[in-house]
């Protein structure tokens, strides 16, 4: 997208125009070859790099003026620091191999109209002091910057993640292969965040058609004329979501013995499935491919006072195998079981909740969120609004 | 309502367990895994006990929440709050 972007946002295209190295990547802007004097009054080159606001695939104006530098400080003429700049030091990645090494600060009293000013304001200021040396050390090289587009996860970029200075964190989401196996209330809420973050592929199975009650308890809002198409879930979940994610796939039949196989290439597993029978064969299967899943349920309840009831996340990871095939935390009853009683009671809010409750659990397992508890079994029970954690590793 | 403790320790009073939001009375000091789903479901369950998870909250100091699982016990306390569903809805 980074072309599209460029040829979209005026400033950006003034930029490269005027001979910046620019690129564009992960959700910031890069100025490449950026001579200064460092200490010594050697001249080298550096990276201006700055967080992007964007809408619409175009660039608005900056939001912050402080921009990150990669390289050393720069230095005056006399080869003393320039100070008055000076904002932030230390390494960081920003993004994968976006490495930073110090943030500058410098205000014009009504900020920064766009890029183009901001960019070029800062090349300005450390490349004076390195061109009064050597007149050819200009921030204006015309060297083409290839961009990445085929490489990205998603339609458009991520400026979320870029703007909140977590693509390090992220880095543990790129590459990998996710299956939400039924789109009913909480896979498709599974899938809804699944498709913010940037992995490889997602693998949605369901047969089933969407219609009207699925709308009621789906992200989005469906229109008549999506119901009215009848399409399976999977695809059209799949249609939704293409719009902003890529690699998400549809798979429109259901998972039994005789193609179960396909799971086992996954990085991790969504079991969101209704019918005891099913999940056992699934959670069998996966054991004994060894691929990382979270299974997830609630039993919702009428009492007098309101719908109470439980919801749960239990999974199974290389840590923690054994609470699963035991079959005393995942209810493996057939539908004509025990739950004969019992009606379908699910609400979009819980189904939500259940979800996130497992995609967290997903992303604590990646490494993307502090986990100190690892937990292999969750419940949040409604009535008290109580979490617990067990089967910790 | 006797006040008759089945088992050990001495003289039980009756307490008030809440299950699935409905006031219940208990005459034992504890109750296990089995006995809390036959309260939960009056009527019966056909199949097989562990399709249900267990959670429970305002219990003894040591473990005042979690959960249960079949062939555990867990010791009552005046006010407890049980919840018992098949989680397998999704």
């Amino acid at each position: 997208m980074s072309q599209r972007l460029i040829s979209r946002s005026p400033d950006l295209r003034r930029l490269r125009d005027d001979g910046y190295a620019i690129e564009v990547r992960a959700g910031f802007l890069l100025v490449h070859d950026v001579p200064y004097l460092s200490v010594g009054r050697v001249i080298q080159r550096g990276v201006l790099v700055s967080a992007l606001d964007l809408a619409d695939d175009a660039t608005v104006r900056p939001s912050t003026h402080v921009v990150y530098f990669a390289g050393a400080h720069p230095c005056n003429l006399d080869g003393s620091p320039i100070t008055q700049i000076e904002h932030g030091s230390g390494e960081s990645t920003l993004a994968p191999g976006i490495v930073v090494h110090r943030s500058f600060s410098n205000k014009p009293g009504a900020g920064y109209q766009d890029y183009y000013e901001k960019m070029t304001r800062y090349a300005a200021i450390i490349s004076h002091p390195a061109q009064a040396i050597d007149p050819a050390a200009t921030p204006r090289t015309f060297r083409v910057v290839e961009a990445d587009d085929a490489e990205s996860p998603f339609e458009y970029v991520d400026t979320a993640t870029s703007r909140a200075g977590i693509g390090a964190f992220a880095e543990s989401l790129h590459g990998q292969r996710i299956a939400v196996v039924g789109l009913g209330g909480t896979g498709s809420y599974v899938l809804d965040l699944v498709a913010k973050t940037p992995v490889e592929e997602i693998h949605l199975y369901d047969r089933d058609s969407f219609s009207q009650h699925n709308a009621f308890r789906s992200p989005g809002a469906a229109s008549v004329e999506d119901l009215r198409r009848q399409l399976d879930k999977a695809t059209y979940f799949q249609q939704q979501y293409a719009r902003m994610k890529r690699g998400v796939i549809a798979h429109s039949y259901y998972l039994d013995a005789t193609n179960v196989d396909e799971l086992r290439e996954m990085d991790f597993v969504f079991l969101c499935v209704d019918n005891g029978d099913v999940r056992r064969q699934l959670v069998e299967s996966l054991e004994a491919f060894g691929v990382p899943f979270a299974d997830v349920g609630m039993g919702v309840y009428a009492s007098e006072r309101g719908l109470g009831g439980v919801l749960r996340v239990t999974s199974s990871t290389q840590r923690r195998r054994a609470h699963v095939l035991d079959g005393r935390r995942i209810p493996f009853a057939g539908d004509d079981g025990n739950n004969e009683y019992v009606r379908n009671i699910q609400i979009a809010d819980l189904n939500a909740l259940n979800a996130a409750l497992a995609v967290l659990k997903w992303k604590k397992h990646l490494g993307f969120y502090l986990d100190f508890e690892k937990e292999h079994h969750t419940t949040y029970t409604i009535d008290g609004n109580t979490l617990t954690n067990e089967e910790c590793a | 309502m006797s006040e008759v403790a089945s088992g050990h320790g001495p003289e039980v009073r009756t307490l008030t367990i809440v299950v699935n939001g409905r006031a219940t009375s208990a005459t034992k000091t504890q109750l296990s895994f089995a006995e809390i789903v036959a309260l939960a479901f009056p009527q019966g369950t056909t199949g097989d006990n562990t399709a249900y998870t267990v959670t429970y909250r305002r219990g003894h100091g040591e473990k005042p929440e979690g959960t249960l699982v079949e062939g555990q016990m867990v010791k009552l306390k005046d006010g407890m709050i049980f919840n018992v569903t098949a989680t397998d809805k999704s």
